[in-house]
């Protein structure tokens, strides 16, 4: 509390407190009565202040409050509330602070002060997506309204302990871990000797024929990195969104990052019948404009959401920004797959990042950090990459933190609660979805 | 090698009604498919067939839908963006 106040009782305020031109306090009290002698309470207060007159507001009729409010002289009880206004000469302020501290019936009373716009920044509440323009559940906004302050900090993070794209989602802030949480990576594989990686792999498997699951190209260390990296590596960073996360590491692309549709789909079976309640794939190939998703991925989707699976995917980074934009590359454009966009450390759409230029699947559902992005690499060492495909992992990590938060959840309404809880982003809808993801 | 004029062998995936998987597959086998794998909890196969056999696998009864089989190929490694 700033000004002349000091305990529930507040002391004599200079009127019209000078804040810069505009005065900060308007002259009048504000008391907070005992709700349940609220009349009583004022009765009080009106005999040993000598008030002129007390109007008394009960209902919820604005007209009625202004009009009374903006009249000279006149102290008003909010009934409904038990808190009144209450307009004293200012030789009387000290009998009315007296009478406050006297009264049984009065819980605290303080100058009433003007409110300026713009003195509060207030959560910002525009949306880049189809979602209710205006939401009253408070910790929504509180969390925005943090995150606000982070896309307010602008390209320069320092990521001594924590790498940039942790804290762009504000997992650093999150005391969930993704305890338990099965999360599947179809990649390339895993460094499974990695001192960071190898406590979280819970199971591995191999859709590559004559290539075993260990990763010889370094896209699947790094991407399971970012899902499941250590709260504290030894000699790094914290660079894992979920660090208590079980990883299932399925290996449908080959060491030089080659793959078939054939293999992703037995990975993706593999994952499901494991308990994955999410697969990360940062992998797809690109589409042409017009171009309709593929109905067999659309399908086993569709069948692993109702088996309890979210699947996430690569938006693609076939775009050349700006000028160039290229579609949502497959299987992302799958209706039931969530495409994730990529974001640079300034929070804007990544130069390569894919757009919502087909139709139907073919949009953007979340935006997450994609440039710079540091994580594991093969041989026990370290390396920063940048891709949609660095992107997606952030996602995955961040559905094991909404999963760890309710083991119950469906997938389907797993899927929206992680997106209801993005950021809103500037850019368009086209190019981030709902926005930057935020852990919850 | 095939010869010039026969039809390419080509690849495919299919999604069919998970609830008559093998009964569905089996009519894929009779219409000319080579099953190469199979993923009955998804409800998913995929294999090889003649290309001028693939308007047939569409006809079969339970078959959700057919794709051609293809490559996903990540950028080299080194290559910063991935």
């Amino acid at each position: 509390m700033n000004g002349p106040v000091s305990g529930p009782f507040g002391g004599q305020p200079e009127r019209a407190e000078a804040r810069g031109n505009e005065p900060t306090y308007t002259g009048r009290y504000v008391v907070l009565l005992d709700q349940a002698e609220a009349r009583q309470g004022m009765e009080g207060l009106r005999s040993a202040v000598g008030v002129q007159s007390v109007e008394t507001v009960s209902g919820a009729d604005p007209g009625e409050a202004t009009e009374v409010l903006a009249a000279s002289g006149a102290s008003v009880l909010f009934d409904n509330l038990g808190v009144a206004v209450v307009d004293t000469d200012p030789d009387q302020r000290h009998a009315l602070v007296t009478a406050a501290e006297t009264s049984s019936s009065v819980v605290a009373a303080e100058p009433e002060r003007y409110v300026y716009a713009l003195m509060i920044t207030e959560a910002e509440r525009t949306v880049t997506h189809s979602y209710p323009a205006y939401r009253s559940d408070d910790d929504q906004i509180a969390r925005q309204a943090r995150a606000e302050v982070t896309a307010h900090r602008g390209p320069t993070w320092d990521e001594t302990t924590c790498t940039w794209g942790l804290q762009a989602i504000r997992a650093n802030f999150s005391t969930l871990t993704g305890r338990d949480v099965k999360v599947c990576v179809l990649d390339t594989g895993v460094d499974t000797g990695h001192p960071d990686l190898a406590g979280c792999l819970e199971e591995t498997a191999s859709f590559v024929e004559g290539e075993a699951v260990e990763d010889g190209n370094g896209h699947g260390t790094h991407c399971i990195g970012t899902v499941a990296g250590p709260a504290d590596p030894a000699d790094a960073p914290r660079y894992g969104v979920a660090g208590d996360a079980r990883v299932l590491a399925g290996k449908v692309l080959s060491n030089r990052g080659s793959g078939t549709d054939g293999q992703i789909l037995a990975g993706m079976s593999w994952a499901v019948s494991q308990g994955a309640k999410v697969i990360s794939m940062s992998l797809g190939a690109s589409v042409e404009p017009g171009e309709l998703f593929p109905q067999t991925y659309e399908q086993v989707a569709r069948r692993a959401l109702r088996l309890g699976t979210v699947m996430v995917a690569a938006a693609g980074n076939e775009s050349r920004r700006p000028g160039v934009v290229r579609p949502v590359g497959r299987p992302a454009n799958c209706p039931s797959i969530l495409a994730v966009a990529a974001l640079n450390k300034d929070l804007a759409t990544a130069f390569f990042s894919c757009g919502a230029i087909n139709g139907e699947g073919g949009e953007v559902n979340v935006a997450a950090p994609g440039v710079g992005i540091f994580s594991a690499a093969p041989g026990s060492s370290y390396q920063s990459l940048m891709g949609t495909s660095m992107a997606t992992p952030h996602v995955a990590g961040a559905l094991a933190l909404y999963a760890e938060a309710d083991p119950e959840m469906a997938a389907d309404a797993l899927r929206d609660r992680m997106l209801a809880g993005a950021y809103p982003l500037p850019q368009l809808a086209e190019d981030v979805g709902s926005g930057l993801l935020q852990v919850p | 090698m095939s010869e010039p004029d026969a039809p390419r062998t080509v690849g495919v995936v299919l999604a069919v009604d998970p609830d008559r998987f093998d009964e569905v597959v089996e009519a894929l086998r009779r219409a000319g498919l080579r099953v190469t794998a199979e993923q009955p909890l998804l409800g998913s196969l995929s294999g090889t067939l003649s290309e001028d056999r693939l308007p047939a696998l569409a006809a079969v009864d339970g078959v959700l839908a057919v794709d051609r089989d293809r490559t996903v190929t990540l950028p080299e490694p080194g290559s910063p963006l991935q």
